[in-house]
């Protein structure tokens, strides 16, 4: 159980405070789908890890790098990259969403913010695939 | 047989110990009955001595606020048809003790809110008292808060808060909603004071942005949006204040 919330008054004496459960986070959509997205974190974290490791490799000579790519191949790494990118995706999405929502105000519409994140994204991840290949 | 519906509501009673529990009224169904509608019969034909706030019945003074089946509501404007044949369950805002039945003890939320001064703050403070000065806005510089202006104080935000549950030391939704307006408000100029609130521990980086503060606002003030807009008016100051050699507040 968590702590328990707001002290009560000076004035109010006997006042009642209803514990919070751990599984608070259960009862709505809306905490479960936040809950998600705080967890994504985690993979985004193993994510850039993944990606410094490649990195490293790259820096260490071919050799080095072709190894780290050819364990990658392995069932469990696709697996793991395949559930690391849904999460993500997924964390992307969402934060995308937040920011038209921090952002759009006035002339500039929240969906407007969110499509701009998009388009961004599109075209930085077209001039990465044309950078590398 | 009239039509009835089911009200189960949680009950408290200071006077005979720490029970709380819900305590179950079968009632006429009537298709135009606010829940606040139905409680006030309860009170006046069933049990006297059920207590709940309220006040305007038109969603504007914002003492009516309860949980209904299990979401932070006025209930003012909330009607039975809704609901009907189903089941209603109320209980008392969430996340603050309760006083009795579905009174709740909003102390905290009001020293919260004294302390971002939610009011016009001058640099000379002769300006606040003389009265025969004009501050003339545009319509794009009241536009500017006039969303967040809206609060009614009803604190269903804190309700649907469980960054507010969980951390009860957290400002909440409603008072930086707040601070958000006046800040942006072209005749203050408090906003100085009220960064050292906002922007503390306990102020607008305990949000970990779940949204639902926004969801449940009767006035759609949009108390997330002002959160994190709060965020970055802060980040970028702190910013600004270290390039200028400062520790960055």
């Amino acid at each position: 159980m968590n702590t328990p919330n707001t002290s009560p008054s000076p004035e109010v004496t006997r006042t009642y405070r209803r514990l919070i459960p751990n599984t608070w986070w259960l009862k709505q959509r809306s905490t479960i789908l936040f809950m998600i997205r705080e967890w994504s974190s985690v993979f985004v974290a193993l994510y850039a890890i993944c990606l410094l490791g490649q990195l490293w490799a790259l820096s260490e000579g071919p050799e080095r790098y072709n190894a780290l790519l050819a364990k990658s191949l392995s069932g469990g790494s696709l697996l793991l990259h395949l559930v690391m990118g849904a999460f993500v995706l997924y964390h992307m999405v969402t934060w995308f969403k937040i920011s038209g929502r921090i952002f759009g105000s006035g002339p500039l519409s929240p969906g407007a913010v969110t499509a701009v994140n998009y388009v961004v994204w599109i075209a930085a991840s077209i001039g990465v695939f044309y950078w590398i290949f | 047989m009239a039509e009835q519906i089911k009200l189960t509501i949680w009950r408290y009673n200071p006077d005979t110990g720490d029970e709380y529990k819900p305590q179950t009224f079968i009632i006429p169904y009537q298709k135009d009955w606010s829940i606040l509608d139905a409680l006030n019969h309860i009170k006046a034909e069933v049990d006297g001595s059920l207590s709940y706030r309220w006040s305007c019945r038109m969603a504007i003074c914002g003492s009516c606020g309860m949980m209904v089946n299990g979401t932070p509501r006025l209930t003012c404007s909330t009607y039975l048809n809704e609901f009907y044949p189903n089941e209603i369950t109320l209980e008392p805002l969430a996340n603050f003790p309760i006083i009795k039945d579905l009174v709740v003890d909003l102390t905290d939320f009001m020293d919260k809110l004294r302390s971002v001064k939610p009011w016009i703050i001058r640099e000379n403070k002769k300006d606040e008292e003389d009265t025969s000065n004009e501050y003339l806005q545009t319509p794009a510089q009241m536009e500017s808060y006039y969303q967040q202006s809206l609060c009614i104080n009803c604190t269903l935000c804190y309700a649907a808060c469980p960054a507010y549950g969980l951390h009860s030391d957290f400002l909440g939704p409603a008072a930086i909603a707040l601070t958000y307006r006046y800040n942006n408000d072209s005749r203050d100029q408090g906003r100085g004071d009220r960064r050292k609130v906002v922007a503390a521990e306990n102020g607008v980086w305990k949000c970990p942005v779940v949204g639902d503060c926004t969801e449940v606002c009767p006035k759609h003030v949009d108390p997330s949006a002002a959160i994190q807009r709060t965020k970055v008016n802060s980040a970028v100051s702190w910013f600004f204040s270290f390039l200028k050699g400062g520790k960055g507040e």
